[in-house]
C-alpha cells in the first residue's frame, strides 16, 4: 500500500529518519515506538504528505488521497463550533451537503461528544478536543489512519473509546499506522510494532 | 484655552471649511484603508499560509515595502496620474481619488506584511491538521482569515492610523487644493508654514481627537463581536 525506498529526512542537516525500504501492507496495524525525537512524528508526516522527503521515494499504491486521514500529534480546532469543526472535512456542496451535518452528529456521537456539538471549539479541554480530532477525522470513510499519539490527552474512559473506535475501523478494513508510548495500547491496536532509535527503523515486533 | 477657543472657532465657522476638511480626511482614509485590506489580507495570507517557490522573497519585497516613503508612493502615483503619464488621459491628478491610491500604495503592503506574520505563527499547525483531513485550496484559506479575523483589527488600525496621518503623498498627488483636496495634515503644514501655529496646534488636537474616536469605536466593535 505504501512504499519506502531509501527514504531520508534532514531537519537543518541534521539526519531525522533513515528507513532503507519498509512496506505499510494494505489493512495493517502498526505502531510505533521509540523514545521522543526517534523519528515516529517524521515518519507519520512523510506518509501523509506533509513533509516530503529529502532523498528517496515513498510510493502510494491504490489509495485516493481523500482515504488517508492523518490526525497530528497537536490537531488544530478551529475557534468556530464543534459541529463545523467536524463538516470542515466533509466536501463543501453538493448533494453530499444534506447528509454532511448528519454525518457529522454521527461521527461526534461515536466519540461521544455529540453533546459539545454546538460549544465554540476554543472552548474544549485538552482530552475534547482529541476526541474532536479523530471525529474530524473518521467522519469520512478511511483506508488508511495516521495517528501521532492519538490518545495522549485522553484519561482511561477517553483513551479506551477511542481504541474501540479504531479497533472498530480496523475490523473494517482500515490499515493504522500510529505512534504510540503506551506499550498496552500498541498490544491492544496493533499487529506490528516498528521501533524507533535516533531516526533509524531499529526492529519490528509481530504480536 | 487659546487653542480650544481656536478648534471651535474653526469647527463653527461660517465657510465650513473644516468640517469640509475633516469629511475629505475621514474619506480619503477609509477609503483607502478598506480598499488596500481588501487587497493586502488576502495576499498576506496568501503568503504566509501556501508554501511556493520564491515565497521568501515574497516575504522581503513585502516586507521591504512597509517601509516604503510616503514621498516616493506619492511620487510614483503623480507620474502615473500626471497629463504625460499613463493614466493621464482620466484627470485623475489633484484629487481626492489620487490620494486614495497613493494610500493604497502605502497601506496595502503594510496589510499584507501584517496578516503575512499573524497567518504564518498558526499555518504549520493549521496546514499540517488540514492536510490531515483533507482540507485545501480556498476552504482553507477561508477557514484561516476566519480564524484570524482578531487579529486583522489591529491590521485594519495600523492601516487607517498610516492613511489618516500621512502628509507626502497625500500634499505630492492632492495638491492641498482648498475645498477640494485640503486634507487634516496637509492644512496643519500648510498653517505652520505661513506662521500660524495656534491654527495648526488646533488642526492637529482635531486630528488626534478623531483618531482616537475611531479607534476606540472600532475596538469596541470587536470587543462586542467577540462576547
Amino acid at each position: 500500500m505504501i512504499k519506502l525506498v531509501q527514504v531520508e529526512k534532514y531537519f537543518r542537516g541534521r539526519p531525522a529518519l533513515s528507513i532503507a525500504a519498509y512496506t505499510f501492507e494494505r489493512g495493517g496495524r502498526y505502531a510505533l515506538m521509540g523514545p521522543n525525537g526517534s523519528g515516529k512524528s517524521t515518519l507519520l508526516r512523510l506518509l501523509a504528505g506533509v513533509l516530503r522527503p529529502d532523498a528517496g521515494e515513498i510510493r502510494v499504491e491504490g489509495l485516493a488521497a481523500d482515504a488517508i486521514g492523518y490526525m497530528p500529534q497537536f490537531p488544530y480546532i478551529f475557534g468556530f463550533s464543534v459541529l463545523k469543526n467536524v463538516l470542515i472535512a466533509l466536501p463543501a456542496g453538493g448533494a453530499e451537503r444534506r447528509t454532511a451535518r448528519a454525518a457529522a452528529l454521527q461521527a461526534l456521537e461515536r466519540l461521544e461528544i455529540g453533546h459539545l456539538a454546538a460549544r465554540p471549539g476554543g472552548t474544549l479541554s485538552g482530552g475534547e478536543k482529541q476526541r474532536l480530532a479523530l471525529a474530524r477525522m473518521l467522519v469520512r470513510p478511511r483506508q488508511l489512519l495516521l495517528l501521532d499519539e492519538p490518545t495522549s490527552s485522553l484519561d482511561r474512559a477517553g483513551t479506551l473509546l477511542a481504541e474501540q473506535v479504531l479497533a472498530e475501523c480496523a475490523r473494517q478494513g482500515c490499515a493504522l499506522v500510529m505512534a504510540s508510548h503506551d506499550q498496552g495500547q500498541a498490544q491492544r491496536l496493533a499487529r506490528t510494532v516498528l521501533l524507533f532509535e535516533s531516526g533509524r527503523l531499529a526492529g519490528e515486533d509481530q504480536f | 484655552m487659546e487653542t480650544l477657543k481656536e478648534i471651535i472657532d474653526l469647527l463653527c465657522g461660517a465657510d465650513g471649511e473644516l468640517r469640509l476638511i475633516i469629511a475629505t480626511t475621514l474619506r480619503m482614509s477609509f477609503t483607502s484603508t478598506l480598499i488596500a485590506t481588501a487587497i493586502g489580507i488576502p495576499l498576506g495570507a496568501l503568503i504566509g499560509l501556501f508554501a511556493f517557490p520564491g515565497k521568501q522573497l515574497a516575504v522581503r519585497f513585502c516586507n521591504t515595502l512597509m517601509g516604503l516613503p510616503p514621498v516616493l508612493a506619492g511620487l510614483l502615483i503623480f507620474f502615473l496620474l500626471s497629463r504625460s503619464g499613463p493614466l493621464g488621459q482620466y484627470k485623475l491628478i489633484y484629487s481626492v481619488t489620487a490620494m486614495v491610491l497613493a494610500q493604497i500604495l502605502l497601506i496595502t503592503p503594510i496589510a499584507a506584511g501584517l496578516t503575512q506574520s499573524i497567518v504564518a505563527a498558526k499555518a504549520p499547525q493549521i496546514r499540517e491538521t488540514a492536510r490531515g483531513i483533507g482540507l485545501s485550496g480556498a476552504r482553507l484559506l477561508g477557514y484561516v482569515l476566519y480564524e484570524c479575523r482578531r487579529q486583522f483589527g489591529s491590521v485594519l488600525f495600523t492601516g487607517f492610523g498610516r492613511a489618516i496621518s500621512e502628509v507626502g503623498a497625500a500634499q505630492i498627488v492632492g495638491g492641498n487644493i482648498q475645498f477640494k483636496t485640503r486634507i487634516l495634515t496637509t492644512a496643519i503644514v500648510q498653517e505652520t508654514n505661513m506662521g500660524h501655529f495656534q491654527k495648526a496646534l488646533a488642526l492637529g488636537l482635531v486630528l488626534l481627537v478623531i483618531s482616537f474616536i475611531i479607534t476606540a469605536l472600532a475596538q469596541f466593535l470587536l470587543a462586542e463581536q467577540e462576547t
